[in-house]
């Protein structure tokens, strides 16, 4: 018992100090108007897609098919998570520029790679400063389908699925960005490589289609993006299916992305 | 007590070499001054003595225990005993002056008591307490100065390490960090590196002049100024003789002619007030045209262009 008490003491101050680089870096995004204008952009076009998939199940046709198959969730909200994924990607190079590169800039970076932490917890604190970002997006586009309770039912498990999802996806975004973020130098180009990355990905995933089994696909390069692509991985948390491999998948990434680019960090702070 | 030692220091960048041959040690309560122009590897320097450029060959031991150990956990450790105020200070101009030094401690690992304490006395001492509550960003050059230097020193360091800390500081501020600085050195290593060479004078025990990375003079400020107690300087309204020269370097207590510029001949004597005597009589006695004898300023300004540049000018004067 001691023993434990003796350990969580010891780390109490840098669990104390990753949260606040953490606390500090989502804090300056709601500083300028950036935050501000990408929760509202968000809102505004994941609304959109609320509406126009709401007007769907209840045009009264295809309401009596639909509701029968998947019903209000699935209808509504799916979409919603699928058009905020693609909305993180969009988003991921801005936020995660920001991550080392501004404080590059302002030297603050000078008070960070002096700090007594392991950069491991600095990378930490940065990446849960973007998660914290994508965090308020979710709850906030959570908010629509809950709205519907007021005139229908739905189903929490599969909601909760989808929250899981897109909570996985945005957590690899933010770790592939924080890593790109430690090898270059300047904002602009890491927020280009990100974006043209994430992008190729999403590109090399549609055209290789949405296959079941990436076994059908033809090629091995395709097999691979098959693979690799995150709406593959995506697709069933949004129908509800709490798949562990999938999810191993999103944390896999964000495990290799951190450590990289902790040890890209400690390189650098060897050899500024 | 914990000192700083530089050992055989080789820092590059890449395949370019900044900074070779460097040893030196600094002792708890000395200041050492680094000097050398532009591109001469202070900064690098630095950045080696905070623990942001690790050595190609050599080592930086503070308190005997190497700056750049390869166990990350260690080097976290050492790191929580260095202050470094760089020469663009590190701020964060979206934060007030109390929120910055807040998070500066919380990185630190200070807990909320021991960052109050600091963060009071530190705003008193600097005088910062009417900014406390300010944004950074809207803060004069001074101020900002006077923040970064807060955050150096806010953890209570072993090792201070200060790139031009007195930059854009008016004259009042200046008499206040120069004071703070005073009262910093008791028990703690400091090394400063400025381009004002009065303040590196008046606030470092010893000076290390670097010159294309390599160090050229090393020395106790307090040496360097005995060095140039034994010189004195003569100016002529008119040209100066051979025939004067000859007789002045044959004077009771005059050891030689150190040189002859511009209507000064300096003198250096085994015996200054002999030679001072033995210059007045000649003078008198030949009528030479003799403005005044002097004994000059040992300046650090020229030290440092003599060493830097090759110039050989002395420029201030006092009395003999």
């Amino acid at each position: 018992m001691s023993a434990k008490s003796a350990v969580a003491r010891a780390l109490e101050p840098t669990v104390k100090a990753t949260l606040s680089i953490a606390s500090r870096e989502l804090r300056n995004g709601f500083i300028g108007p950036f935050g501000w204008l990408a929760l509202s952009m968000t809102q505004f076009i994941i609304g959109v897609v609320f509406v126009v998939r709401l007007q769907l199940f209840l045009d009264p046709p295809r309401a009596a098919v639909l509701s029968s198959y998947w019903g209000l969730t699935r209808i509504v909200s799916a979409p919603l998570y699928e058009w905020l994924g693609f909305l993180f990607l969009l988003l991921a190079p801005l936020l995660t520029m920001r991550a080392l590169n501004t404080d590059r800039q302002g030297n603050m970076n000078v008070v960070l790679l002096l700090a007594p932490l392991p950069s491991r917890e600095i990378v930490i604190g940065k990446f849960l400063a973007i998660l914290g970002f994508y965090g308020i997006q979710i709850c906030l586009v959570t908010l629509l389908p809950i709205s519907l309770l007021s005139g229908g039912r739905l189903d929490w498990g599969l909601l909760g699925a989808q929250v899981m999802g897109i909570v996985l996806l945005g957590s690899a975004f933010a770790a592939f960005g924080v890593w790109i973020s430690t090898l270059v130098r300047e904002p602009a180009p890491a927020a280009v490589i990100c974006f043209a990355v994430l992008l190729l990905s999403w590109l090399l995933s549609w055209r290789s289609g949405r296959a079941a089994d990436p076994s059908e696909l033809q090629g091995d390069a395709a097999y691979w993006i098959h693979y690799l692509s995150w709406q593959r991985h995506l697709e069933p948390f949004l129908r509800g299916l709490v798949d562990t491999g999938h999810a191993a998948f999103f944390l896999l990434l964000d495990c290799a992305c951190l450590l990289a680019a902790t040890w890209r960090l400690e390189r650098v702070r060897r050899s500024r | 007590m914990p000192s700083v030692e530089a050992i055989a220091l080789e820092l590059s960048y890449g395949s370019r070499l900044a900074v070779a041959e460097l040893s030196f040690e600094v002792v708890p309560g000395r200041v050492l001054g680094l000097l050398g122009p532009n591109g001469a590897g202070k900064s690098t320097t630095m950045n080696a003595l905070s623990g942001l450029h690790a050595p190609v060959t050599g080592q930086v031991l503070l308190d005997g225990e190497d700056l750049y150990p390869p166990q990350p956990a260690k080097a976290a450790r050492i790191r929580r005993k260095i202050g470094y105020l760089p020469e663009r200070p590190p701020l964060d101009p979206e934060l007030t002056v109390e929120e910055y030094l807040e998070y500066c401690g919380q990185l630190r690992g200070m807990d909320r008591m021991a960052r109050q304490g600091a963060l009071n006395r530190l705003c008193g001492e600097l005088r910062l307490e009417d900014e406390r509550r300010r944004v950074i960003g809207r803060l004069s050059k001074g101020t900002r100065q006077r923040v970064g230097l807060a955050q150096a020193v806010l953890h209570g360091p072993e090792l201070v390490v200060l790139d031009e800390p007195i930059v854009g500081l008016d004259p009042n501020q200046t008499d206040q960090v120069r004071g703070f600085l005073q009262g910093l050195r008791e028990g703690r290593c400091i090394v400063i590196s400025s381009h004002l060479l009065h303040e590196v004078g008046s606030l470092c025990d010893e000076i290390l002049v670097l010159r294309d990375g390599r160090p050229v003079l090393h020395q106790n400020v307090s040496a360097l100024a005995a060095g140039q107690t034994e010189l004195l300087h003569m100016r002529w309204y008119e040209p100066v003789t051979p025939d004067a020269l000859q007789e002045l370097a044959s004077l009771p207590g005059i050891d030689r002619i150190e040189d002859v510029t511009s209507g000064v001949v300096a003198l250096r004597c085994r015996d200054r007030r002999r030679a001072f005597r033995s210059l007045v009589r000649a003078c008198s006695a030949n009528g030479w045209p003799v403005e005044e004898i002097f004994r000059p300023n040992p300046s650090l300004e020229t030290v440092f262009r003599r060493l830097t540049t090759g110039e050989r000018e002395e420029r201030g004067r006092q009395g003999p």
